[in-house]
């Protein structure tokens, strides 16, 4: 009886031991596998899958055709100018890179989609507007007199499943987007030498950001964008008399927090029938996302369309569905 | 009394013993999970830098989908110079495009990147990650383009 007790006892120890050795190993199994680098290496693509689609679909509103080897790849050119189009090919896309995702990250039971939210603007535009259903370009504005604010953006939530790692849940907010500031300055012009030389312009630049969850629905505030100089590119457009003209710039210094100074020089073929001097400023960042503030006015129509070097349609100008 | 004494001290001897060794298969594990680490985090270095972009822009017809041949030797270099002595690699790139008609990915070599005589020298212990990159640096041909990378990362004998 007695050893019978002391053998049951025994057991009972050994397989405590044994339990205990398994929860190490079980430990070690779950603490070991990649699940922060996989997921991070996933919400980073769909960052960069964002950014993709939105480039796309900017540039093909911008210039079909300047861009053609990157906006040909998505849509074709009768649907340039055509932002809902352009929505639809940035969903085809995410679809393939969803597929891609889910294969290359199949050991892992990967399990991905993205919900499209809405993200409030009104702090980067300083007017109310907001980013949903996947991408809006807000790119025209005749508000105030002293600056003018236009932007581009994209907004999804990732969800992401690991189930072979025993990871479920994981979603993440991603927005991706590029916000332009032109603080309008009126331009002397000496109608009698017909061009205008070292012009200053100043505009601040900012993009993606960060998301304030504390307003109803969560709002963006960008992050100033110090890297236009050396990765992306800036254009200024005027209104010469009957076309649109780029600007020379000669100068570009970076002043800090997003902000940049432009010295530019342009002529005009005949001053006498320009009443004011409009510009057009285009920016690009370095992922090809570009944004475009103009000091569009209601005087506009004086200047006859926009010319085949601005591949901007003339009759849809200003963007119905992306004002 | 003796059983009693004789158990307790089997017991004793076991804990002991367990104490001072270490459990089954865990460097194993550990190993695995560095490997893999320090290829995503290689990877991930990368792509921050947009390295993938530099390299695909500079494919010719001279260089591209050479078979059995790394000829990408900058991002080897880059590589080499990022990962810890004596540690070897082969990296490989596909590009990933979409059939409408079937609905399947296919992927297409691209060309790789190595260390070592893939072809003759096999790794006594590696491992390997996948990971994807959407090109969104210039040029534009690149740009929008969905890669495949397979990085093995391991030692030689």
């Amino acid at each position: 009886m007695v050893v019978a007790a002391i053998l049951i006892i025994g057991l009972f120890i050994m397989s405590v031991l044994v339990t205990v050795y398994k929860t190490h190993s079980l430990f070690l199994r779950t603490r070991s596998p990649v699940v922060r680098e996989a997921v991070g290496a996933i919400t980073a693509d769909f960052k960069r899958a964002l950014a993709t689609a939105l480039a796309m679909a900017t540039r093909a509103y911008f210039n079909y055709s300047e861009f053609i080897d990157f906006t040909g790849k998505f849509i074709s050119q009768n649907k340039a100018h055509n932002f809902v189009a352009a929505r639809q090919a940035a969903l085809n896309f995410l679809e393939r890179w969803r597929q891609a995702i889910v294969y290359t990250y199949g050991e892992y039971g990967v399990q991905v989609s993205y919900n499209l939210g809405q993200l409030d603007l009104s702090g980067e535009l300083g007017r109310p507007r907001s980013v949903y259903n996947l991408m809006k370009a807000y790119w025209n504005y005749n508000g105030s007199s002293n600056q003018i604010v236009s932007g581009s953006y994209a907004y999804a939530s990732l969800n992401l499943n690991l189930t072979a790692m025993g990871f479920y849940n994981w979603t993440s907010d991603i927005v991706v987007g590029l916000t332009l500031t032109v603080y309008n300055k009126s331009l002397q012009l000496n109608k009698a030498k017909n061009y205008l030389y070292n012009n200053n312009i100043t505009i601040n630049v900012r993009r993606d950001g960060y998301i304030n969850y504390s307003t109803n629905p969560p709002s963006l505030v960008g992050d100033p964008y110090d890297s236009l100089i050396s990765k992306g590119w800036i254009r200024i457009y005027y209104n010469d008399s009957t076309r649109w003209k780029l600007a020379k710039i000669d100068d570009v210094t970076y002043g800090g927090l997003g902000n940049y100074s432009i010295r530019f020089n342009m002529s005009l073929s005949d001053s006498s029938k320009v009443k004011r001097i409009i510009f057009l400023v285009v920016v690009s960042d370095d992922r090809g996302i570009i944004v475009l503030a103009s000091t569009y006015k209601s005087d506009i129509p004086t200047c006859k369309g926009l010319p085949e070097d601005l591949d901007v349609p003339r009759n849809a100008y200003p963007p119905s569905n992306s004002s | 009394m003796e059983a009693v004494l004789a158990t307790f001290m089997v017991v004793a001897i076991i804990l002991l013993v367990m104490s001072f060794t270490r459990p089954l298969r865990s460097p194993y594990i550990r190993e695995t999970t560095d490997l893999r680490r320090l290829a995503y985090n290689l990877l991930s270095y990368m792509a921050e830098n947009n390295v993938f972009e530099l390299t695909l822009s500079r494919i010719s017809a001279s260089t591209g989908s050479t078979p059995n041949q790394c000829v990408f030797y900058d991002l080897g270099f880059l590589a080499t110079a990022s990962l810890p002595p004596e540690t070897l690699y082969k990296l490989d790139i596909y590009n990933v495009t979409y059939d409408n008609l079937s609905g399947n990915l296919n992927l297409t070599w691209l060309g790789c990147a190595s260390n070592y005589n893939w072809s003759n020298i096999g790794l006594v212990e590696s491992e390997s990650v996948t990971y994807t990159y959407v090109c969104t640096g210039g040029p534009d041909k690149i740009r929008g383009n969905i890669i495949y990378i397979r990085l093995t990362i391991g030692f030689s004998g």
